[in-house]
């Protein structure tokens, strides 16, 4: 069952409050390829800490980061504010993709007008989610245009 | 005192609505006009009789009509006489004012005084119509008067013989009631303007102590419909996030496991997990169609319906055979509320897909939209196992599911008649069972609340 391809990404950053969630995300990211490292923040500030921490060696950065919205303290959104204060160097290396429960058109507009976000998925992250991620990274348009887009709004 | 509590005869003042100042502005008015009348025809008459000492029989017309005003002073209890009774005066005192002009001998300036009283009074008591009538009547009366006296000499009676003194008494006479008149209607009028404008305080005080309150109850609305829009919220949102944990979890369990009894368990947790999660959305659904404001958008069916085919809700692995036709026929821009309309589709899709017939080779759910400008008519068909006759009418009940083996909520398409009500729109169902099912919506467009 395992599977033996060669992951798609090396360093991957989840943040989200709930554990089990969190390991979900693990688990089913070294099971379906999706990247080599998987690395856990359990809150918003946290993650921002670890992000610091990496601001000398951007090569550590993690290359995507899923954020889930609802958590306590720092929300999802208070994070992308604060990451918007970070180094460029922080964020010229990281893609962010939203990672909620939430349905409400409200948390989907409000994200998706964030120019750091790249995406919008719904809880719980399964195979095909996944795959489908992995599709649109691989032929690397999603990630030019990305980083193209963040470009021209400095 | 007395003669103010005469005039107003207490008894029918009272019986009168106290809101109702006009009608007794109206009722004290005729009260004044007919003793005063009355007076008037007496002191006529008297003053012939007196001064003159001559009476032809044409001057009994004063007591007469002298009596026919008291009587009518009198007569009136109810408010309801009151339109005759005016009639009555009226006629009584335009006689009264021919004899009185007659008698003297011609117009007089008090008099023309007192015709000016009598035609104000004509037209508060009759209105403006019935004012305009009299007056139009009344010149013509003047006019004969007029004409009579000044080129036939008819009125100057043998005993007046254009005496002079007798003009100056006349005017001092007439002069006299004239002031009367003109003082007693007034005093009243200005006592009823009084009444009048402190009626209107009360109520203006009144509405703005409404209106305070009503801001104050908005407010408060407003707050408890936010407070309550962020509940439905968070409640949703907290009830969902572990079912998804849990989702997810079973989903990782189950490619791992080989044992067919834990895959089929497993199967069970997920189904029963995905139903909870839908009735979590549908209630959701629910809640923000009956509090949230239509929104007005431009439409696109093409797109709409694409997304609405994304975002399905969960379905069985036997759903999955069943085909999504859709036709489109939009050439106009339309106007409705985009996720309300998303709420109606969903479930009518995922109803659709549910219900397949397992018997029919090519289960499918068509949805054909065909817009103008001005109104949008959907109908989502399929071939599924249909609805029987006396349970259609059910269908849209809260909480009604037609058998066990329904899986849904009971609230799908609850929420789709009152979002389409919500929209004011009309939806039908035609159905056969075995054959197929076919909802017809039709909808409004939205756009005169788009500016």
């Amino acid at each position: 069952m395992e599977n033996t391809d060669k992951p798609l990404l090396q360093r991957v950053l989840v943040v989200d409050d709930s554990k089990m969630d969190l390991m979900i995300a693990q688990i089913s990211m070294k099971k379906y390829a999706f990247a080599d490292q998987v690395e856990l923040k359990i809150s918003a500030r946290a993650a921002l800490d670890y992000l610091l921490s990496l601001q000398a060696t951007p090569d550590l950065l993690p290359q995507l980061i899923f954020l889930d919205i609802n958590m306590p303290e720092l929300s999802g959104f208070d994070f992308l504010d604060e990451y918007a204060k970070l180094p460029a160097v922080i964020q010229k290396n990281c893609i962010i993709m939203m990672l909620s429960t939430s349905l409400a058109k409200e948390d989907h507009e409000r994200a998706n007008s964030n120019k750091f976000v790249c995406k919008f998925l719904n809880k719980p992250l399964d195979r095909s989610k996944l795959d489908h991620v992995k599709e649109e990274l691989t032929d690397g348009t999603m990630e030019r245009d990305y980083f193209r887009l963040l470009e021209t709004e400095y | 005192m007395v003669l103010s509590n005469l005039l107003k005869n207490e008894d029918v003042y009272q019986s009168i609505d106290e809101e109702n100042i006009f009608e007794r502005q109206r009722f004290t008015l005729f009260r004044i006009y007919s003793f005063t009348g009355a007076l008037v025809s007496f002191g006529v008459y008297l003053k012939m009789y007196f001064m003159f000492e001559v009476v032809k029989p044409i001057h009994l017309v004063l007591p007469i009509l002298s009596l026919i005003m008291l009587f009518n002073f009198y007569r009136v209890k109810k408010i309801d006489q009151l339109e005759k009774a005016y009639l009555v005066v009226l006629l009584s005192s335009f006689l009264l004012l021919h004899m009185v002009s007659y008698s003297t001998g011609g117009i007089k300036s008090a008099s023309v005084t007192y015709y000016a009283v009598v035609i104000l009074t004509a037209f508060m008591l009759l209105g403006r119509n019935g004012g305009v009538l009299f007056t139009t009547l009344f010149c013509f009366q003047v006019l004969y008067i007029f004409i009579v006296s000044r080129y036939t000499g008819w009125t100057s009676f043998e005993f007046l013989n254009n005496d002079n003194s007798h003009i100056e008494e006349d005017f001092l006479f007439n002069g006299i009631f004239t002031s009367f008149l003109i003082a007693a209607q007034s005093a009243y009028l200005f006592s009823g303007r009084n009444i009048v404008i402190q009626k209107i305080t009360e109520q203006r005080d009144k509405l703005e102590a409404n209106n305070q309150l009503l801001q104050v109850t908005n407010t408060e609305l407003n707050k408890t419909n936010k407070e309550l829009d962020k509940f439905v919220y968070s409640v949703s949102h907290d009830l969902r996030a572990p079912l998804s944990s849990i989702l997810g979890i079973v989903q990782l369990t189950e490619e791992d496991v080989e044992d067919e009894q834990i895959k089929s368990n497993l199967g069970f947790v997920k189904q029963g997990v995905l139903k909870l999660d839908t009735f979590i959305q549908d209630i959701l659904d629910y809640s923000r169609n009956t509090r949230v404001q239509i929104k007005s958008e431009h439409i696109n069916f093409n797109e709409l319906l694409q997304e609405v085919s994304a975002n399905l809700k969960y379905m069985a692995n036997d759903e999955k055979r069943v085909t999504v036709l859709t036709e489109v026929s939009q050439k106009e821009d339309f106007v409705s509320d985009k996720s309300r309309l998303a709420i109606v589709l969903n479930n009518l899709l995922s109803n659709g897909m549910r219900y397949s017939n397992p018997a029919v080779e090519n289960p499918f759910v068509k949805i054909e939209v065909s817009c103008t400008g001005a109104e949008c008519t959907i109908v989502v068909s399929d071939n599924g196992i249909g609805i029987k006759p006396d349970l259609q009418k059910k269908v849209f009940d809260m909480f009604y599911r037609i058998s066990e083996e329904s899986v849904g909520s009971g609230l799908g398409l609850y929420l789709v008649k009152e979002t389409v009500d919500k929209l004011n729109g009309t939806i039908r169902l035609d159905s056969i069972p075995g054959v197929g099912s076919s909802f017809t919506i039709i909808l409004p467009s939205q756009l005169s609340n788009i500016n």
